[in-house]
C-alpha cells in the first residue's frame, strides 16, 4: 500500500510538472478573438434541410442553423442545479469532456469550438482543436491558464468538475458561462435535455431539435418492438470493457439502459457502475451475448480478444452460438447523439429476427 | 546480534528446528492443504462441497467418479479456481520468503522483496506491455508478463552493476542503488500512466496485483521457478544465521560471503519476479509474513524460511478468497485485503510480545 501512495504522490507532482509543460510549450492556439464578430443573431436563416432521415448521426450540417433571434440575455438552470446566467450567443465555446464535444459538432458549432480534452476522439475535427488537457476528477488535469487565455463565452463542464473546476473557472474566468452538464447517467431523457439545453445556450435550438426528433424516433422503433418480448425472450448480455482484471458494465450505466432498451437482459445489472468482477460469475450467469470493448484507450481490443478466444468461456452460450460482438465504447458509454448507432447495432445482434 | 546470542539460538536447536519440531510442519501443512481445499470450494458462484471435492478427486490418478455435474461446474473449479488458488499460494509463499531473505541478507527489518527494483522494473515493463497497440501471444506468455519480467529483471540486474564496488557487493551500496532506481523508474511508469488514457484504470489496477485470470498455464510457468528458487534459498539460507554477524566474522567464520549473497539475491530475485510479472505488484505479504514467523517461532533462519513459504501461501490464499467472495460478483484488489487484515493482525502478534525482534 504505502508503494501505492507513493507513486499516486508522485503521479501528482508528475502531472503538475507534465501538464505545466505541455501548457508552457503548447503550439499557437487557435485562439478566435470574440467580440468584434457579429452581434449575435443577425444572421436569421432556417434550416435548408430537414434532417429526418435515418442516416446516422454521424454527419453535422456545415453551417451552424440561427433561426431565432437570441435574447439578450438569459438564465438557465443546468444539470447541476446551478442557474447561470448567458448573455447573447456565445462565439468560443470550450468542451471540457468528449460526449460535449460530439453534442457542439453535432448541433454545427464546430467553429465555434475553441479547445477540447484530449479524449475528444470524435470528430476528427475536434483532435484538431486546441487541448485544454484530459477529463479527470482533480483539476490538475484541466489547464484553467489555457482557458483563461482562451477566453470563451461558454465552458460545457460535466458533474466531475464540479468539485474543483468549476468554482475555479467562475472565479478565473467570470465572463465566461459554465454549465454542468451530466455524463455520468443511465437515462436517455437526461442526454435529451442536455442535448436541447446545449442547443437553447448556443443558438442552435432548432438543429437540437432536429437532432432529439430524429433520436426520439429511431429510439422509439425499437423499444416499441422490445417493449413487447416476454423475459424469457431476451438474451442474457455480457458486456466488458476490460479483461485483466475483468471490468463489466455494470447496473446505473448508459451501457445497462442500451442492453435493456434493446431486448437484452445484462447479466451485471445487480452490481453498480463498471464493476470488477470473475470469470466464475460470467460462466455460472452463462451470457448469451458477449460484448468486449475494441477500443480502449489506445485502441487495444484485448477486452474482446478475451471473451472470444478464452478457453475457459468456450462452454458459455455465446460461444457456442458465436454471438461474440466487438464494440466500439464511445458508442455505448458516451451521452451524446451516438447511443442511438450502438442501440441500433446491438438491437440487431440481440433480436435479428425483429430487426432485419 | 553478537557471536554469544547466535550461539545461544544454536545451542537451543542442536540438531536444526526440522527434527525438534517437526510436528510444527506437518500441521502447518494440513492446514496448507485444507485452506487449498476451503477456498477451492468458496467462490462467488455457490457449488456444493460434496460436488468439489468430487471433481477435485476425479482428477487424481486412479480415481474415477461418474460426473454429476455440468462442465461448466467443472471449469469454474477445476479450470478458474483452482489454478487461482495455487497461483496465490505460490505467489504468497515466493514473496514470504524472498523477504525473509532479503531482511537478513540486509540485516534490515524494513526490506522487502522490492526493495531493489523488482516492482518498478516488472511495473515499467507491465505498462509498456500495455500501452503497445498490440495484442500478442507467445506460446501461452502474454505480451504483459513477458515484459514485466523482463523489466523486473533488467531491472535488479543494473541496481547490482551500478552498486558492485570491485569484486564486493556492499549492501548498503546495493539498497541506495536499488531506492534510486527503483524511483527513477516509478516515475516513467507515473509519466506512462497518466498519459496512457482510458486505459490507465487498467494498468492501476494490474500494478495494485489481482489474480482474477491465473490459469494453469501461468501456474505452469510460475511452479519451476518458486520451486527451484525455495529450495535453494532454503538450502544456503542457514548461512543467513552467521551472515547475522558482521560479514568481515561471518567470513572469518568461513563463509564465501559473496557468493552467499550473489546466489540467495538471484534466488530470491527470481521468484519474485516470476510472481510479480504474472499477478501485479501485491504489497505487505513480502514483510509482514516474515515478521510474524519470526515473532511465533523465533528467527533462526532455517525454520524462519521455510516457515515463511507456508505461512505465506496461507495467508495469500485467504487473502484473495476474501477479495473474491466479500462483495461477491464484485472483486476487491488484493493488495487492498493484504494491508487491511494482515497490518492489524502483525500489530497485535507485535504487542503481544513487547520485545524486540529482529
Amino acid at each position: 500500500m504505502k508503494s501505492i501512495i507513493k507513486s499516486t504522490g508522485v503521479i501528482i507532482l508528475l502531472s503538475i510538472i507534465v501538464l505545466s509543460l505541455l501548457t508552457s510549450c503548447g503550439g499557437p492556439s487557435e485562439t478566435t478573438t470574440p467580440a468584434e464578430t457579429t452581434t449575435p443573431a443577425q444572421t436569421t436563416k432556417p434550416p435548408t434541410t430537414p434532417v429526418q432521415t435515418t442516416t446516422p448521426l454521424t454527419t453535422a450540417p456545415t453551417t451552424p442553423t440561427t433561426t431565432t433571434p437570441a435574447p439578450t440575455t438569459i438564465e438557465i438552470t443546468d444539470q447541476a442545479d446551478r442557474t447561470v446566467t448567458l448573455e447573447g450567443i456565445p462565439e468560443t465555446i470550450i468542451s471540457l469532456s468528449p460526449s460535449n464535444t460530439e453534442i457542439l459538432f453535432a448541433l454545427g458549432l464546430g467553429d465555434k469550438v475553441a479547445a477540447v480534452t484530449q479524449y475528444c476522439t470524435y470528430p476528427a475535427e475536434a483532435q484538431e482543436k486546441t487541448k485544454i488537457g484530459g477529463f479527470s476528477p482533480t483539476d490538475i488535469d484541466v489547464s484553467i491558464e489555457q482557458i483563461v487565455a482562451l477566453d470563451p463565452d461558454l465552458i460545457l463542464a460535466t458533474e466531475t468538475h464540479l468539485a474543483e473546476v468549476v468554482p475555479k473557472l467562475e472565479q478565473l474566468v467570470p465572463e465566461a458561462t459554465v454549465l454542468v452538464i451530466l455524463t455520468q447517467t443511465e437515462s436517455f431523457e437526461v442526454i435529451f435535455e442536455a442535448i436541447e439545453m446545449i442547443g437553447k445556450c448556443t443558438g442552435a435550438g432548432d438543429r437540437a431539435d432536429q437532432i432529439l426528433t430524429d433520436m426520439k424516433a429511431r429510439i422509439k422503433a425499437i423499444t416499441d418492438v422490445t417493449d413487447q418480448l416476454q423475459e424469457s425472450e431476451k438474451p442474457k448480455v455480457l458486456y466488458i470493457v476490460w479483461n485483466d482484471p475483468i471490468f463489466a458494465i455494470g447496473g446505473g450505466t448508459l451501457g445497462n439502459t442500451l442492453i435493456e432498451a434493446a431486448g437484452g437482459i445484462n447479466i451485471f445489472a445487480d452490481t453498480e457502475g463498471a464493476p470488477m468482477t470473475d470469470l466464475e460469475t460470467i460462466i455460472y450467469r452463462n451470457p448469451d451475448v458477449m460484448l468486449g470493448s475494441l477500443n480502449v484507450g489506445t485502441g487495444m481490443d484485448m477486452a474482446y480478444q478475451f471473451i472470444l478466444n478464452d478457453e475457459r468461456l468456450a462452454g458459455v452460450n455465446a460461444r457456442l452460438n458465436n454471438q461474440v460482438y466487438g464494440v466500439n465504447d464511445d458508442w455505448y458509454g458516451r451521452p451524446g447523439p451516438r447511443l442511438v448507432l450502438a442501440l441500433e447495432e446491438l438491437a440487431k445482434w440481440l433480436h435479428p429476427e425483429l430487426f432485419p | 546480534m553478537s557471536v554469544k546470542e547466535l550461539q545461544d539460538i544454536t545451542a537451543e536447536l542442536p540438531k536444526g528446528f526440522l527434527r525438534q519440531r517437526w510436528h510444527v510442519y506437518v500441521i502447518i501443512l494440513v492446514i496448507v492443504l485444507l485452506v487449498l481445499v476451503l477456498a477451492t470450494s468458496i467462490g462467488s458462484v455457490s457449488v456444493p462441497f460434496s460436488t468439489t471435492f468430487s471433481i477435485l478427486a476425479d482428477k487424481l490418478p486412479f480415481v474415477d467418479i461418474t460426473p454429476s455435474w455440468s462442465v461448466n461446474t467443472e471449469t469454474i473449479i477445476f479450470d478458474i479456481r483452482l489454478p487461482r488458488v495455487l497461483m496465490a499460494g505460490l505467489v504468497g509463499a515466493a514473496l514470504a520468503i524472498a523477504g525473509a531473505t532479503y531482511q537478513g541478507l540486509f540485516r534490515n527489518p524494513l526490506a522487502d522483496p522490492y526493495l531493489i527494483g523488482v516492482a518498478q522494473g516488472a511495473s515499467l515493463g507491465a505498462v509498456i506491455g500495455f500501452l503497445l497497440p498490440v495484442s500478442w501471444n507467445l506460446a501461452g506468455f502474454g505480451l504483459v508478463p513477458l515484459l514485466a519480467f523482463a523489466g523486473a529483471l533488467l531491472a535488479t540486474t543494473t541496481v547490482y552493476l551500478l552498486a558492485r564496488v570491485g569484486k564486493t557487493l556492499p549492501m548498503t551500496t546495493l539498497i541506495l542503488a536499488g531506492v534510486a532506481l527503483s524511483a527513477l523508474l516509478s516515475s516513467i511508469v507515473s509519466y506512462l500512466v497518466i498519459s496512457s488514457g482510458e486505459s490507465m484504470k487498467a494498468i492501476v489496477f494490474w500494478l495494485m496485483g489481482s489474480f482474477a485470470l491465473s490459469d494453469w498455464s501461468e501456474v505452469g510457468v510460475v511452479l519451476p521457478y518458486v520451486a527451484v528458487g525455495v529450495i535453494v534459498i532454503i538450502l544456503f539460507g542457514r548461512m543467513l544465521n552467521v551472515m547475522q554477524l558482521d560479514e568481515e566474522q561471518a567470513q572469518q567464520l568461513g563463509v564465501n560471503v559473496e557468493r552467499l549473497k550473489i546466489i540467495l539475491l538471484a534466488a530470491a530475485t527470481l521468484i519474485t519476479a516470476a510472481s510479480v510479472s504474472f499477478v501485479g505488484t501485491i504489497g505487505f505479504v513480502g514483510i509482514i509474513i516474515p515478521h510474524a514467523v519470526r515473532l511465533v517461532w523465533g528467527s533462526d533462519h532455517r525454520s524462519l524460511l521455510p516457515l515463511a513459504v507456508l505461512i505465506g501461501a496461507i495467508f495469500m490464499i485467504l487473502a484473495d478468497l476474501i477479495a473474491r467472495t466479500v462483495l461477491a460478483p464484485t472483486e476487491i484488489p488484493i493488495g487492498v485485503i493484504t494491508a487491511i487484515c494482515g497490518a492489524p493482525f502483525f500489530l497485535y502478534l507485535l504487542r503481544r510480545r513487547k520485545k524486540a525482534i529482529f
